[in-house]
């Protein structure tokens, strides 16, 4: 999987789980930059993901990823 | 398999809520709890062996402030019995769900520990410790 892909698919769940089609995420995103992304819609996020990718993150990568790239660079080393 | 304790209802006037569950049938198991730890007001309310837990934020920081601007008065959350806390919680973290508290202390339900995760399918339950028969 490509990070290009992974950047799509992440598009999808971002937009499933805050109901907004017109989220596009890139590396940089964070949570300042989408409305309603506190820290349970966070951890939402993250089953979501896990569940979407089939992978796991662990509780320390939950709390201290800084944006989606670094979201990416997890999924990434899981998948590939 | 895990019994139902109670089914989480967010309101933002608890008394007034209280007194409305009432005319569906409801009757108070008791009186409000203020649990201070998580900045809410819980009620306790039972109608034919089916149980309702009234949270109310009493203040800014509470910790349902964020959730009941988003939820309005609705039900919210879903809290399962079980007789291995810690045990519990790392099975549904292994399928789906995730961790947004950590094991404490419940002041309204007699100190029994809980804990709170969320499934991004089907929102948040809480797991609340109890050996025994009573439910």
């Amino acid at each position: 999987m490509t990070r290009e892909e992974v950047n799509k698919t992440m598009d999808e769940v971002f937009q499933d789980v805050f109901d907004d089609e017109g989220i596009h995420v890139t590396e940089s995103t964070t949570a300042k930059d989408i409305a309603d992304w506190d820290s349970m819609m966070h951890v939402t996020l993250c089953v979501a993901i896990e569940r979407k990718f089939g992978i796991k993150f662990n509780m320390d990568q939950v709390n201290t990823m800084k944006n989606v790239g670094e979201m990416m660079d997890i999924v990434l080393s899981q998948v590939s | 398999m895990m019994r139902v304790h109670h089914v989480g209802w967010l309101v933002k006037r608890i008394e007034i809520a209280a007194t409305d569950f009432e005319k569906l049938g409801f009757s108070r198991d008791g009186a409000v709890c203020r649990d201070t730890m998580r900045g809410i007001d819980v009620l306790f309310m039972s109608c034919a062996h089916q149980r309702i837990e009234l949270v109310s934020p009493y203040c800014e920081n509470s910790i349902v402030a964020d959730l009941m601007k988003r939820y309005k008065n609705s039900p919210y959350h879903m809290c399962l019995i079980t007789d291995n806390i810690e045990q519990s919680m790392k099975d549904l973290e292994k399928n789906g769900f995730g961790r947004i508290s950590d094991i404490a202390p419940a002041p309204a339900i007699d100190g029994k520990n809980v804990v709170f995760l969320i499934n991004s399918e089907m929102g948040m339950i809480e797991l609340v410790e109890e050996t025994g028969d009573r439910i």
